[in-house]
């Protein structure tokens, strides 16, 4: 029989609708744990030596831009899909990963602050916090080089 | 050369240049840091109503109308000083018009700091920083939902006042447990007269709109332990407005709003109250809760409501005045949605909707206005975006 179009609209409401209420139903609700632990750090030469858990929101939400001394601060993440690294956001600030993503998107896309550099490897964050004293890093905890201190705290 | 030609042609063009774009900026994440540091994003959107139009001729069909596309440069020149643009090309979705603009061009000068406090100043086109969610509301794939708020894409606020040409001073404080921003903007801004004469149906003149006076407060309080954040927005403009039907006038524009947002693991509500005078006091708001999850999706429903003359609210008043009908007067939604990152480069948006009352309904979208205009409708939109 042929649809009139209030049917037809109808139809494709529906067929909107189902994916919607699909996602609801898949979607996971707990993130995967990792083996390898992400910390805060910053360059050895930074005089930061800890951050506590607001500083590193307002500094994640791109509320505080600039170190003490004045310096712009650069953050520098592994690619937020890296288990570890969404594990340790989640821990330390609450928030998810794609939630501050899309607060930095919003800020970068009117003019109001520079989003964070994403760094693939641990040694190209190393690479890269060498090149910029000023950087806040993440990277795996039980990574040692003399170039890096790590600057989380618990509080 | 017909519209829907070079529309497509404009379509083409924007894809090739933002693709070439993208590609040359793939592998540059070890030298951006101080070099120009290029992102962009291209938008498509698919919208179907039961009845009336939105972002195109969507009654009964499919309206691949919506398309966006922006092209964002930046430049640190030094610790204090920072160079910023944005190019948008909007394809004729409601008001905007095939119109390729710049959202903002600034030299920003982060002037001043201490251990727990800076200011600063932007010099040059600066957006306009309204609301909660904003700071980007005009830039479609940073909407707070997939479809933005229809009390904020209606109160004809956003296409008219979308940046200033002028000075944006900015300021932040931390306490202990909370940090204060605030924001100040003043200047003037050009409208294109196309854009005036949808905004207002039709009875003004088509021509250019100066902005004078313009001001923007903004005063934000956030706690971040409680991840809680509350916001004022005032926003102010005068423009000399001509009528066809009446003497020229100053069109006196007054908005004041109030936001919350409050953020758990995973859920977040965010809350809008607006008032905006003009010719008469309009009122709203918009009430958001969302579902999130790890993945990045977010699944939420929202709710908003508008009414452009508060002491009117039926449009009873309206209808017996004009003889128009009084459902143009008001604007309720009642909506679910998601928007998902199916890649860090990739996301997909998706929002249904039923609505009462059809002030969200643009002239551009549905020109007769006193005819065949349904009150009770439903929508769906999807969108594709890809950003790099």
């Amino acid at each position: 029989m042929k649809k009139n179009p209030q049917q037809r609209h109808q139809s494709l409401f529906k067929a909107g609708l189902t994916p919607l209420l699909l996602a609801l139903l898949w979607a996971p609700s707990s993130t995967a744990t990792s083996a390898s632990k992400i910390e805060a750090a910053v360059a050895s030469s930074n005089r930061v030596s800890s951050l506590s858990k607001d500083e590193l929101i307002s500094i994640l939400t791109l509320q505080k831009r600039q170190w003490a001394n004045g310096e712009r601060i650069i953050i520098i993440l592994p690619p937020i899909t890296q288990p570890s690294f969404s594990q340790f956001v989640i821990e330390r600030t609450g928030f998810y990963p794609y939630q501050l993503k899309r607060r930095w998107d919003r800020t970068r896309f009117s003019g109001r602050g520079r989003a964070p550099i994403t760094a693939n490897t641990p040694q190209e964050t190393i690479e890269l916090l060498k090149k910029t004293p000023n950087a806040l890093v993440f990277l795996p905890a039980d990574l040692s080089d003399k170039e890096v201190k790590y600057v989380t705290s618990n509080d | 050369m017909s519209r829907p030609m070079t529309r497509q042609l404009m379509h083409t063009a924007c894809l090739i240049s933002v693709c070439i774009t993208s590609l040359c900026t793939l592998s540059a994440s070890a030298s951006i840091i101080n070099d120009w540091r290029i992102n962009g994003f291209l938008s498509q959107g698919l919208s179907t109503t039961s009845d009336n139009h939105y972002f195109g001729d969507s009654d009964d069909r499919i309206s691949f109308d919506f398309f966006e596309a922006g092209l964002l440069i930046e430049k640190d020149l030094n610790d204090t000083l920072s160079l910023s643009t944005k190019l948008a090309y909007r394809a004729p979705y409601s008001i905007q018009r095939n119109r390729t603009s710049i959202d903002h061009l600034l030299l920003d000068y982060h002037a001043l700091n201490g251990r727990s406090w800076y200011v600063g100043a932007r010099l040059g086109r600066v957006k306009v920083n309204y609301g909660l969610y904003n700071t980007t509301r005009n830039t479609s794939y940073t909407w707070p939902t997939a479809l933005m708020n229809d009390t904020v894409y209606v109160n004809k606020l956003l296409p008219l006042y979308l940046s200033t040409d002028g000075i944006n001073v900015y300021g932040h404080k931390d306490f202990d447990s909370t940090s204060v921003d605030l924001e100040l903007s003043t200047g003037r801004l050009k409208v294109p007269g196309a854009v005036v004469n949808d905004l207002f149906y039709g009875l003004v003149e088509s021509q250019d709109l100066t902005l004078k006076d313009t001001l923007n407060v903004k005063l934000d309080l956030s706690i971040p332990s409680w991840r809680s954040r509350f916001n004022a927005t005032f926003i102010g403009f005068d423009a000399d407005i001509t009528d066809l039907n009446s003497p020229p006038t100053t069109y006196n524009w007054r908005q004041y709003s109030l936001s919350w947002q409050q953020a758990w693991q995973a859920w977040q509500l965010d809350v809008e109250l607006y008032q905006a005078t003009h010719a008469n006091t309009s009122q709203g708001y918009n009430l958001t809760v969302h579902r999130l999850f790890p993945s990045g999706l977010d699944i939420y429903a929202l709710l908003g409501e508008y009414w452009e003359n508060s002491k009117d609210k039926q449009g009873e008043t309206f209808e017996a005045l004009t003889g128009l009908p009084g459902s143009s007067q008001f604007s309720a939604n009642y909506g679910l949605g998601f928007i998902y990152p199916i890649t860090p480069h990739w996301d997909i948006a998706a929002e249904a909707r039923y609505n009462e009352g059809t002030n969200s309904l643009l002239f551009a979208d549905n020109p007769l206005q006193d005819e065949g205009l349904k009150e009770h409708w439903t929508q769906l939109f999807i969108r594709a975006t890809y950003h790099f």
